[in-house]
């Protein structure tokens, strides 16, 4: 494990987890359709966290629905892969994107092997069951235990995730809890049929700043108990320092820049990642969301041809970066972006492939 | 739990003491005793008045003591299960307010059972499918059923019912089933009648509750933990009802309590119309002829009735919401 986590460069096929393939998720409404996810491609290894950073409403959340086929019934997935490797010892993977939204297959795999948890711990819980009859509802789903078995079980996750007297807070009421101890329990329930990957979805913006650390700590100490993947959307950069290895820049649908950690903030290429990267609210300062750029994010309906951050770029090329839409160049093994002040690219489908 | 009911169970006592002195007060309002109106009422149409009855029947109810008394002699009596005596009748309350107030029951709850059967399988239907053809016409069933009055309705069912089945109308019992003792068959004659008043009490209340469920349950469809539950694997229709329909019910079920005034009202005209022998029409016709303790133990019944219902309708909402019970 200790291996994938630090040296990136020697990731196998083996211990790929997931793989999105040009993934374009869209969706229907009276004023035209939104193209929520437009083309991107990434991939989740092993007990990797791949944070996954852009300002709001540039598709970050989709993403991650598409990824569980939760992305609602005005959604639509209309083109693209999202291949799933179930198992670490090699064979077929699962094509998630193809699979029916209510079948039995993607039902197995929701909770058992992916598991999300929201922003909201408070509406995230449902208030007239208590916390444990909602995480009892999926041991006793995926794992086929009775009853008192799932309320062991049950238990043991509260106490793993730092919940005192667990055997007494399982039978509280959502309302009952402060909102840290709600994402705790949260975090529980999404962690109790111990998933390979844990998609955790802005998990801290509405919490305190004291709970804010402490969470994202017993995120990373769960990680290293249990190795189980995450995907961390964030608006904060000081997040991602923290918990990720590798980081993917979302803007309006695609992926602009994706590089691992470390690269990515000595050797920041998007002239989007770098504006985000001027305003780095540090974590704990109150501000989460990133206000840093120029203008604002364009109407939904009517992305811009060619770069869609042209309108709002310092370093736009007039006649290139309005016309033409650039696709992912590979600067270094691991670093990748999609801006055509580092060339033209490869792959003229837009879906080029960053590993 | 046990709590809060008990506690909901002795908030019931000052509020059922209240209603009695409103009903006493109500027996209290035409000038004079109604002991000397009989009086009157007897002479007038030239009968013999018995003045042995009279004293016996003044001693009885106190009528020459003062008025606290009266309602003490009349509440304890009525505790009793002696409701006193109606006049116009001739015979004791009780002998004809419990088949009444039995039938209205009987009325009142298929109304209900049909109504949220109705509503239940319709909303639910159409905030799962919104916008969608059925969707809209159950909207526009629900508003004409909402805008249509119910003895209009009353009296096309009644014809419907005369010159497409044959059946006689109007009544909950066929003639000859009227004066019969109870039996299996009354029953059953019984049933075969009620589907009209069950129908034309009921749909007016059914459009609303089917808004009321529609709109509920919308909203709840997209809270955060419908979405928490998909994203657990948990199939589509256990999370339906497990979750948001069971959320949406909440306000539902809190207005059980209060409809069951607006039902028996509701009924009174209804059953004038379709010359029902529930406890409506026997309410109007006593306060018109003043039959004063007939009236106040009618007033007095229903409002307990009402009071029992609002008591298990929240007994309801509570093991539904369990956020009530701890406040
Ligand atoms: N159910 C939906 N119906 C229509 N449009 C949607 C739906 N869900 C998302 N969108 C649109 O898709 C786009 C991307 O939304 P998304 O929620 O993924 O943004 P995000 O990056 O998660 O933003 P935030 O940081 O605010 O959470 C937005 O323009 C949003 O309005
Ligand atoms: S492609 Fe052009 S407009 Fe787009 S980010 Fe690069 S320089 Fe700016
Ligand atoms: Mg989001």
């Amino acid at each position: 494990m200790q291996l994938i986590l630090t040296g990136l460069g020697e990731v196998d096929s083996v211990s790929k987890l997931l793989e999105v393939r040009n993934l374009k998720t869209h969706f229907e409404t009276e004023e035209g359709t939104v193209k929520a996810v437009n083309g991107v491609t990434f991939d989740i290894h092993r007990g990797q966290t791949l944070g996954v950073v852009g300002e709001s409403g540039c598709g970050k959340s989709v993403t991650a629905q598409s990824i569980l086929r939760i992305e609602g019934a005005r959604g639509k997935i209309v083109e693209g892969d999202i291949l799933f490797y179930p198992d670490p010892k090699g064979g077929d993977p699962v094509n998630i994107a193809k699979l029916d939204s209510d079948g039995q297959e993607i039902r197995a795999i929701r909770g058992k092997e992916i598991s999300i948890i929201f922003q909201e711990p408070m509406t995230s819980f449902c208030p007239v069951y208590t916390i444990g009859n909602q995480i009892m509802e999926s041991i006793i789903l995926h794992q086929k235990a009775e009853a008192l078995q799932a309320r062991e079980r049950a238990v043991e996750t509260l106490r793993l995730v730092g919940i005192p007297k667990p055997e007494e807070r399982i039978d509280e009421y959502p309302h009952r809890l402060s909102g840290g101890l709600r994402q705790r329990a949260m975090i529980a329930m999404a962690l109790s049929c111990h998933p390979q990957l844990l998609i955790a979805d802005e998990p801290t913006t509405a919490l305190d700043v004291t709970i804010q650390a402490q969470i994202l700590e017993l995120m990373r100490e769960l990680q290293r108990e249990m190795g189980m993947a995450i995907m961390l959307i964030t608006h904060s950069l000081g997040v991602i320092a923290e918990m990720a290895q590798r980081v993917i820049v979302m803007y309006l649908g695609r992926i602009v820049e994706d590089a691992e950690v470390n690269e990515l903030f000595d050797n920041p290429k998007h002239p989007y990642t770098r504006a985000l990267m001027y305003c780095v609210p540090r974590l704990g300062s109150g501000i989460e969301r990133l206000q840093p750029i120029l203008g604002s994010v364009p109407d939904p309906y009517n992305i811009p041809t060619g770069c869609s951050f042209y309108p709002r770029c310092p370093e736009f090329i007039e006649g290139l970066c309005d016309v033409e839409a650039p696709t992912p160049v590979k600067i270094s093994e691991n670093h990748s972006v999609s801006c055509f002040l580092y060339g033209k690219g490869g792959a003229a489908d837009g879906s080029g492939h960053t590993d | 739990m046990t709590g809060y009911v008990l506690r909901r169970c002795l908030l019931m006592i000052p509020t059922v003491f209240l209603i009695s002195i409103i009903s006493f007060a109500i027996m209290q309002l035409p000038p004079g005793d109604f002991l000397t109106n009989y009086m009157i009422q007897l002479e007038a149409s030239g009968q013999e008045v018995d003045q042995a009855m009279i004293e016996a029947l003044r001693m009885r109810y106190g009528l020459d003591r003062p008025i606290y008394v009266q309602y003490f002699v009349w509440i304890k009596s009525f505790l009793r299960g002696d409701f006193g005596f109606s006049f116009e009748w001739n015979r004791p309350v009780n002998q004809l307010i419990w088949e009444r107030l039995a039938l209205t029951v009987a009325v009142t709850a298929a109304t209900m059972l049909f109504s949220w059967v109705v509503a239940f399988l319709i909303g639910v239907y159409s905030a799962t499918h919104p916008y969608s053809v059925g969707d809209y016409m159950a909207t526009f069933v629900g508003f004409i059923g909402l805008a249509t009055p119910n003895f209009m309705l009353a009296l096309v069912l009644m014809w419907v019912a005369y010159s497409y089945f044959g059946q006689s109308v109007g009544g909950l019992f066929s003639a000859e089933f009227i004066d019969a003792p109870w039996s299996w068959a009354k029953v059953w004659d019984m049933l075969k009648h009620l589907w009209i008043p069950v129908i034309v009490i009921g749909t007016s209340g059914t459009a609303g509750l089917i808004r009321t469920l529609r709109a509920n349950l919308l909203d709840e469809l997209n809270k955060p933990y419908v979405v928490t539950a998909v994203a657990k694997g948990v199939p589509k229709m256990r999370v339906l009802f497990k979750y948001p329909v069971r959320l949406a019910l909440i306000p539902f079920i809190s207005t059980v309590g209060w409809s069951l005034p607006g039902l028996i009202s509701g009924e009174t005209i209804t059953s004038v119309v379709l010359s029902l022998p529930t406890t409506g029409p026997l309410l109007l016709r006593a306060l018109q002829s003043q039959d004063m303790y007939l009236a106040g133990s009618f007033i007095m019944l229903l409002s307990i009735l009402t009071v029992i219902g609002t008591l298990i309708s929240d007994i309801l909402l509570a093991v539904t919401d369990p956020r009530i019970r701890f406040d």
